[in-house]
């Protein structure tokens, strides 16, 4: 490892490597299905358990604040034994597919979104609620409304999450086993790279993460911190 | 009225002996009741120790209460004596323990019949104001146009129309009141409930909510708020309810709607009750609606007697009321103007009170307040 | 909270209307798919090996011939000796290409493969600092280079991950009757390019594969310091998952492989494969 990795990093990214390219498109690919899917499934949790009292809410929220810390590797092997062929999961053939990874990641961006977007909405108004009732919103309205309202809890939600996936190695290891040009992430490649000593692809790699992550970062901040006008008038 | 007495107290008692004929019925302009609460009480679940106990004092219980259209009823009380919760009730955003709200639509109101509530801090959301307005509409599926020309009436309403693409967290306490109060507007609402409306918002918010209400009651709306000033609900109550321990109490006071005379250089003031006696009162400068005068103050007599005090109107006894151990209530007709005074029992026994019974109330000028 | 921006709702509408497709289509589009031939056409297959082989780059030269004769994509999965072996035992992979003779002769005995075939071998290499202050290099057989470097308690990395290479090393002490209960014995639990760039950093001494420290020239200062020994020979296998154990796995193309590495023509990219411009591998199928 020298200096000289880093001129070879660079001139990968300025000729736009096609093997980068693929790389990269793997991983963000993985991450933003991984991380929709997770979202569909985890917001309206929140917004419930942000919301609404029912039994074993309680034991719902601590199980999603302790699991958001969960290994990679254990949501991998997890996972790896639904869908292996041994397991009951077997069948449908997806281990070392990028399915394979999607699901994985899904499982551990799922705590965070509803650890986050319950926490971040049960800091809201309890008036919020009251005042969604007596304005005779129906239940989509109110969640859709909820989720509007709590906008920047939500998205800095789906940021944590995003971030999460599109830097784990484990899940994507072990579920996509980094075959190239299939399942090869950013991730996982730099873990291979840097095994064989092709130094300067990981920190091509590695740039080219910490860039996704910021442009992500900024585009959606600039969103939810952006006061629009009305514009029906 | 009809056939029953003071429901304010929550207890209903029917007119002592009241003559059969009562003329005023025309049936078309008289109000009625839109919303009706019978046998209501409600506690929340976690007050209390039900193990202990068994059986909690619930946090408030209405034995009766009735809104009628074109009034504005409000609900006074310390903190904590059950306002906000009765509001919440009747918004449907509470379940009652037991007992009934009901809710009386009639023709078009019928589209609206669940009460809209008003919190004393309003949530605003974060949105221009306008967009808050119109949204009950746009989830409603009204139609752009008519989004648009109802929410800018309601604010014109409110005197918003200029802050309509002001972002809506950023207004001040007063501002964001009245826009919630155009936000229920734009539905239309046949009864409008309001938590402490006037309590912590400037002076001109104070003045523009308290037109809106009343324009609201004449368009035969009903109007039931809570609040801590006095001097906001003696201005515009039809009918005040105090509020104590989660049940209504009976009323002390009464309210004299009508307007103040200049007093000039004079002592002493005079007040014009609506379609009644003109009465003396304090001399109070600027223009005064409302008249206070408490029942204890109040001294019946069967004859007129000379004493100190100013006001002396000779009147009918229209209905007596034994609603406590001690007193009874005696409301008089003084010459258009009813008063109500509050007499032991001995003297009811004594005077021989009885509807139809002349008499003679007597109260100083000083006894009355003007709001 | 934080300051907020103001600007033109339909500026924001844009951008926010621009994030929402990008996810979609990142989320639906398998792009990287653009670098190779549409997936969804071809037959897929899973070959289950060791990260050094794969980080040889053999495979690269080995497989396309294959792919290209019989039309089918050959996925390779890269990880640790035990772990190739698991994901055949489960059923994950269609075939398994491995060098760690023992495991492999009970995985079939187990009834997991088919039958193992040997088709070729590299072999290790003992590397040390360019002093080498255990004098290693003057040592008759790999025994011998074990024992000078415990006795001369030098720093050792074992790679400690039950690999392949860490199986022969494991021998190898034991056949020099060596006691690595030292302080200059170091498992660390890592594949064999972290044991290489961790020995460099150290200025120990290990025992790696010749491919992976091949690929490592330039990078490090330790060298080759003892080569050549029979023992050192690392001979590769070539097993088909049992259909019988997993009836989904392509057992057709599994021999087709295995026919294609045995092959004269597979035989020849073998020993036509250079690093450096040294031979990694052996061909010696039978």
């Amino acid at each position: 490892m020298n200096l000289s990795h880093f001129a070879d990093a660079v001139r990968l990214l300025a000729v736009w490597d096609r093997e980068l390219v693929a790389i990269t498109a793997n991983s963000l690919h993985f991450a933003v299905a991984s991380t929709i899917i997770a979202a569909i499934l985890g917001i309206p949790l929140g917004v419930l358990l942000a919301f609404r009292e029912f039994p074993g809410k309680r034991a719902i929220v601590s199980a999603a604040h302790t699991l958001m810390g969960l290994p990679t590797v254990v949501a991998g092997l997890l996972v790896f034994s639904f869908l292996s062929r041994s397991g009951p999961l077997g069948g449908i053939g997806l281990m070392f597919t990028p399915a394979a990874v999607i699901i994985g990641q899904a499982v551990l961006a799922l705590p965070i979104l509803v650890s986050l977007v319950y926490s971040g909405l049960a800091r809201l108004d309890p008036e919020l609620a009251e005042t969604l009732h007596t304005l005779g919103a129906s239940r989509l309205q109110r969640t859709v409304k909820i989720v509007r309202e709590g906008r920047i809890a939500v998205a800095s939600a789906i940021l944590t999450a995003f971030g999460r996936v599109v830097g784990e190695v484990g899940t994507a290891m072990m579920l996509g086993g980094n075959i190239r040009w299939y399942t090869r992430t950013i991730t996982t490649a730099i873990a291979l790279e840097t095994q064989k000593g092709a130094f300067a692809l990981s920190i091509a790699l590695g740039v080219v993460l910490m860039l996704v992550a910021f442009g992500v970062n900024f585009g959606l901040n600039y969103l939810i911190r952006f006061r629009p006008g009305s514009r029906a008038i | 009225m009809s056939g029953e007495f003071l429901d304010v107290t929550g207890t209903r008692h029917p007119l002592n002996a009241t003559p059969t004929a009562t003329p005023e019925t025309h049936p078309t302009t008289r109000p009625r009741n839109v919303l009706e609460i019978d046998n209501l009480h409600f506690s929340y679940p976690d007050v209390g120790d039900r193990s202990v106990s068994g059986n909690v004092d619930p946090l408030l219980r209405i034995q009766h209460l009735a809104a009628r259209s074109s009034e504005i009823l409000v609900l006074i009380g310390d903190n904590g004596c059950g306002k906000t919760t009765l509001l919440k009730l009747m918004a449907g955003l509470l379940v009652p323990g037991g007992g009934s709200i009901e809710r009386l639509g009639h023709g078009r109101a019928a589209q609206t019949t669940i009460p809209i509530l008003v919190h004393q801090r309003p949530y605003l959301f974060a949105e221009s104001v306008f967009a808050n307005v119109a949204w009950p509409l746009k989830i409603r599926r009204v139609p752009r146009s008519e989004v648009r020309r109802r929410s800018l009436a309601a604010l014109r309403e409110v005197g918003l129309e200029k802050l309509a693409r002001r972002w809506a967290p950023s207004l001040s306490g007063g501002e964001k009141q009245r826009a919630a109060i155009a936000r229920a507007l734009v539905l239309d609402p046949a009864v409008l409930l309001l938590d402490e409306p006037t309590s912590n918002i400037d002076a001109a918010s104070i003045a523009t909510v308290e037109r809106v209400l009343r324009k609201l009651a004449a368009q035969n709306k009903t109007v039931i708020m809570s609040t801590h000033n006095l001097a906001s609900a003696y201005r515009l109550a039809d009918r005040i309810v105090p509020m104590q321990h989660g049940r209504p109490a009976p009323m002390r006071v009464n309210i004299l709607k009508g307007y103040s005379l200049d007093p000039g250089e004079e002592h002493i003031g005079r007040f014009q009750v609506q379609d009644g006696p003109q009465i003396y009162c304090p001399a109070v400068a600027g223009h005064r609606t409302t008249a206070v005068v408490r029942m204890d103050d109040i001294i019946l007599s069967r004859a007129e007697v000379a004493t100190s005090a100013q006001n002396h109107l000779q009147g009918v006894v229209r209905a007596v009321e034994l609603s406590t151990e001690e007193l009874a209530r005696v409301e008089v007709d003084c010459d258009g103007c009813t008063l109500t005074a509050m007499v032991t029992h001995r003297s009811v026994d004594e005077f021989d009170l009885r509807s139809g019974s002349e008499l003679w109330a007597t109260f100083k000028a000083s006894a009355v307040e003007l709001y | 909270m934080t300051r907020e921006i103001r600007g033109s709702s339909s500026v924001r509408r844009a951008i926010a209307a621009g994030f929402i497709i990008v996810a979609l289509l990142f989320s639906v589009l398998p792009l990287a798919a653009a670098g190779r031939p549409d997936r969804a056409q071809v037959t897929r297959m899973v070959l289950a090996t060791t990260t050094s082989t794969e980080n040889s780059g053999l495979l690269d030269e080995l497989l396309p011939p294959f792919e290209r004769r019989h039309n089918v994509v050959v996925d390779v999965i890269a990880v640790g000796t035990g772990q190739a072996l698991e994901i055949g035992r489960s059923g994950d992979a269609d075939v398994l290409m491995v060098h760690a003779p023992e495991l492999e002769r009970q995985f079939v005995a187990d009834g997991y493969g088919v039958e193992r075939v040997y088709f070729m071998y590299n072999d290790f290499v003992v590397l040390g600092p360019a002093a080498d202050p255990a004098s290693v290099g003057d040592a008759g057989n790999v025994e011998d280079a074990f024992a000078r470097i415990a006795s001369a308690q030098q720093e050792f990395i074992s790679r400690g991950d039950n690999s392949g290479t860490h199986v022969k090393e494991l021998d190898i002490w034991g056949l020099a009757g060596v006691d690595t209960s030292g302080a200059w014995y170091r498992e660390v639990g890592q594949g064999m390019g972290a044991v290489i760039t961790l020995t460099n950093e150290q200025q120990a001494y290990t025992l790696a594969d010749r491919g992976t420290y091949l690929s490592y020239i330039g990078d490090v200062d330790i060298q080759v310091v003892f080569e050549g020994d029979a023992l050192l020979f690392n001979p590769y296998g070539i097993i088909a998952v049992n259909p019988e154990r997993h009836p989904h796995v392509n057992v057709d193309l599994a021999q087709a492989l295995i026919d294609h590495v045995t092959s004269a023509e597979g035989q020849a990219i073998i020993a036509g494969y250079l690093v450096g411009g040294e031979q990694l591998f052996f061909p010696d199928s039978d």
